[in-house]
């Protein structure tokens, strides 16, 4: 059985795109404001200049380290069902951070969140059993700003049982994450083992590492924890107006911070987040739904697969609509177009171009998650799958069918999905009898029998207290305290 | 209209800024006011962009040149407008940045030229501006406005600084403070008693208007 998949460009094509990254990093170099990391990286092979805190990369440098990132390795969950083992063929789906706005699942509103907020929807993403990861959905405005990742982090470190996504700010907050994770697998050396955290490590463009950044980046390396290094370069905006410009330079962005993660700490578990995508000049904002950004998805795929096999990650329902309507369904396309590209990790499910979450697109999204999970599965052909006795028995003429063939019992759900639950697929009348109901009706009426259903599975009292001993940590250091 | 004014209109609304230059050096050549020149030639060519923009018949990159063109042509007339002790008719002088920690850039950008469309001048400080710097800056340019943008959670704390730093100035009544970036929120401004706030680069010049009672 052949797997699905998608090229774009040409064997000699990825060439230049592989070659012109590695002439970036060698002779434009990365923005990289900290002395000490900087000596760093000149101890292990770089040319640093530390005026200008340019650090440029040799090929050869580059090679030496990028080949230290292990090519596969897995993401652990408290619930170890959601454990995630990323290696190619493998595809997984989760919830990703920096909404500022979600849609009320009750009145349809799309408003800001309280951390209260926050915990319903980490309830919601506990019963959706095709998202294995869940990250920062919504950011609340009921705590200071500078403090909203931390307690995001405990709440969900507290209430979901999957495997925690978070974002990388600066080393302090990096420190806070570890230990709220380390205190429910009961050390640092457990996490490392078992890492039920990540960070999302976005890179500035153009090559720009902002200092706090830098150093939360080198911190987490430091301790071994997984890292996603992210490029979103925006064609025309961050990157050139050429999709193979911007392809490039996000190549040459992530293949310098898996350097840097690799000079820290060779071993560094990396996942290669390429974002490339354009500035949409018209309506002058970020875009997912662009057929550009989907273009992109397929030449990613191809230079990781060719180039570097590591774990990689790709956009999961990422869409610009504000609603749960049409444009966000055909928006989908583009993670069945990543995943066939071979991404492991599908992250996202967001609206409006990542800026709000939307509980009942997720509903939709984790049925499609388990539904294009399918279509990459493809179909056996063998003697039993060709049937030819079958059809040779049932024989020609009218009246004989395959209904009531043993064949057809017995094979029935290892060759069919019969899995969906949202997708209506029933003839006319019963739907119609059935109150005629819209996607988003039927995904908030099967949502509320899950929520019924659930169960949760706190953690222990101490356990909670020891993130919480953590928070309050960091709560002496925000702005707040500052008279 | 002289054929220089005109061409300074046309170097604007073509967005070139090489003719721009070569346009304004003329200018000076032939001793042609320039306040005229920049009135009547390059904000006219800029106003026009400007037009065309809202009415999506052109897009951002055409507007964002049409500006540089713009700035590259008034950059040539200005120090003769400084010798003549005149200045430009603007509706308000802007001092805009992204805050200390955050290096997006993009949204200010391109408020910073939907501002200059508008008719304000727009000094831009860049990314990761320190607090000290924007009060300095507003000061020393007798700033109307100051513009702030975040797009981290973690770095929004910055405009509450800096709303603080202008009080601390005593500048807070002079100064209208506004905020920006994905970041923020009504609940936010409020909170910091910002002036001002807006999502988005439109929204924002409407805003800054209303500021200067427009």
């Amino acid at each position: 059985m052949a797997k699905p998949t998608i090229n774009i460009l040409t064997d000699e094509e990825l060439e230049s795109v592989h070659l012109t990254s590695f002439k970036i990093l060698e002779d434009v170099g990365a923005y990289l404001p900290s002395k000490e990391i900087l000596r760093m990286l000149a101890d292990n092979g770089a040319q640093v200049n530390y005026t200008t805190n340019i650090a440029r990369f040799p090929r050869g440098v580059v090679k030496e380290y990028i080949s230290k990132a292990p090519s596969e390795f897995t993401l652990a969950a408290r619930d170890e069902d959601y454990n995630m083992n990323l290696r190619p063929g493998n595809f997984y789906f989760g919830i990703g951070s920096g909404a500022v706005r979600f849609r009320d699942v009750e009145t349809g509103e799309a408003r800001t969140a309280t951390v209260s907020d926050f915990e319903n929807l980490i309830k919601i993403s506990d019963v959706l059993s095709n998202f294995s990861f869940v990250g920062e959905a919504v950011t609340p405005i009921d705590v200071p700003p500078d403090l909203a990742a931390q307690y995001m982090w405990a709440s969900l470190l507290k209430h979901s049982r999957k495997h925690i996504h978070m974002y990388l700010n600066d080393p302090l907050s990096v420190r806070d994450g570890i230990n709220m994770a380390s205190a429910v697998v009961g050390s640092e050396e457990e996490l490392v083992r078992k890492p039920i955290i990540d960070f999302l490590a976005c890179i500035g463009q153009p090559l720009t590492f902002e200092k706090r950044f830098l150093e939360g980046f080198v911190e987490a390396a430091k301790h071994g924890i997984p890292l996603w290094v992210h490029s979103g370069a925006m064609a025309g905006a961050t990157g050139p107006v050429t999709l193979a410009g911007t392809l490039a330079l996000c190549n040459a962005e992530i293949l310098g911070g898996i350097t840097i993660a690799q000079m820290t700490r060779p071993g560094t578990p990396v996942i290669y987040t390429n974002w490339a995508r354009i500035f949409d000049m018209k309506s002058q904002n970020v875009t997912f739904g662009s057929p550009e950004f989907a273009m992109l998805r397929i030449a990613t795929g191809q230079l990781v697969r060719k180039y570097y096999r590591i774990p990689f990650s790709n956009a999961g329902f990422q869409t610009d609509s504000k609603l749960l309507d049409a444009q966000n369904g055909y928006d989908a396309h583009t993670t069945l177009i990543g995943m066939l590209a071979g991404s492991n990790l599908l992250l996202g499910s967001t609206i409006d171009g990542a800026n709000m979450t939307d509980p009942l697109s997720w509903v939709i999204n984790n049925e499609l998650a388990a539904h294009y999970r399918q279509i990459i599965k493809g179909f056996r052909v063998d003697e039993m799958t060709l049937a030819f006795d079958i059809v040779k028995s049932v024989g020609a003429g009218p009246g004989h069918n395959f209904l009531a063939t043993k064949h057809t019992h017995d094979h029935l759900r290892e060759q069919h999905w019969l899995d969906y639950a949202i997708s209506e697929r029933r003839p006319f009348s019963l739907w119609e009898k059935d109150g005629s109901k819209d996607t988003r009706q039927r995904a908030k009426v099967w949502l509320q029998s899950k929520l019924k259903a659930y169960k949760p599975e706190p953690l222990s009292v101490d356990v909670q207290r020891n993130i919480d001993q953590v928070l309050e940590q960091a709560k002496s250091r925000s702005y707040t305290t500052i008279s | 209209m002289p054929d220089v004014i005109q061409k300074l209109y046309e170097s604007v609304v073509n967005a070139d800024s090489d003719l721009a230059k070569e346009v304004a050096t003329e200018a000076l050549k032939q001793r042609i006011d320039p306040l005229r020149a920049i009135e009547d030639g390059l904000v006219k060519g800029i106003r026009e962009v400007g037009t065309k923009f809202g009415n999506c018949e052109i897009f951002l990159t055409d507007l964002v040149m049409a500006a540089e063109a713009f700035k590259a042509g008034v950059q040539v007339l200005e120090p003769e407008l400084a010798k003549k002790k005149t200045q430009v008719r603007t509706i308000g002088t802007v001092v805009l940045g992204t805050v200390a920690g955050d290096i997006h850039s993009i949204g200010k950008d391109i408020v910073g030229v939907l501002l200059t469309a508008a008719g304000f001048k727009v000094h831009d400080l860049g990314v990761d501006v320190p607090v000290d710097t924007f009060i300095e800056r507003a000061q020393a340019l007798n700033a109307d406005i100051v513009g702030a943008s975040a797009l981290l959670s973690t770095t929004v704390p910055e405009q509450w600084k800096i709303a603080q730093a202008l009080k601390d100035a005593g500048i807070k009544n002079k100064v209208k403070f506004m905020i920006g970036g994905q970041a923020i929120s009504e609940n936010w401004a409020k909170e910091i008693g910002a002036d001002a706030w807006a999502l988005s680069a439109p929204e924002g010049v409407e805003k800054a208007k209303k500021l200067m009672g427009i």
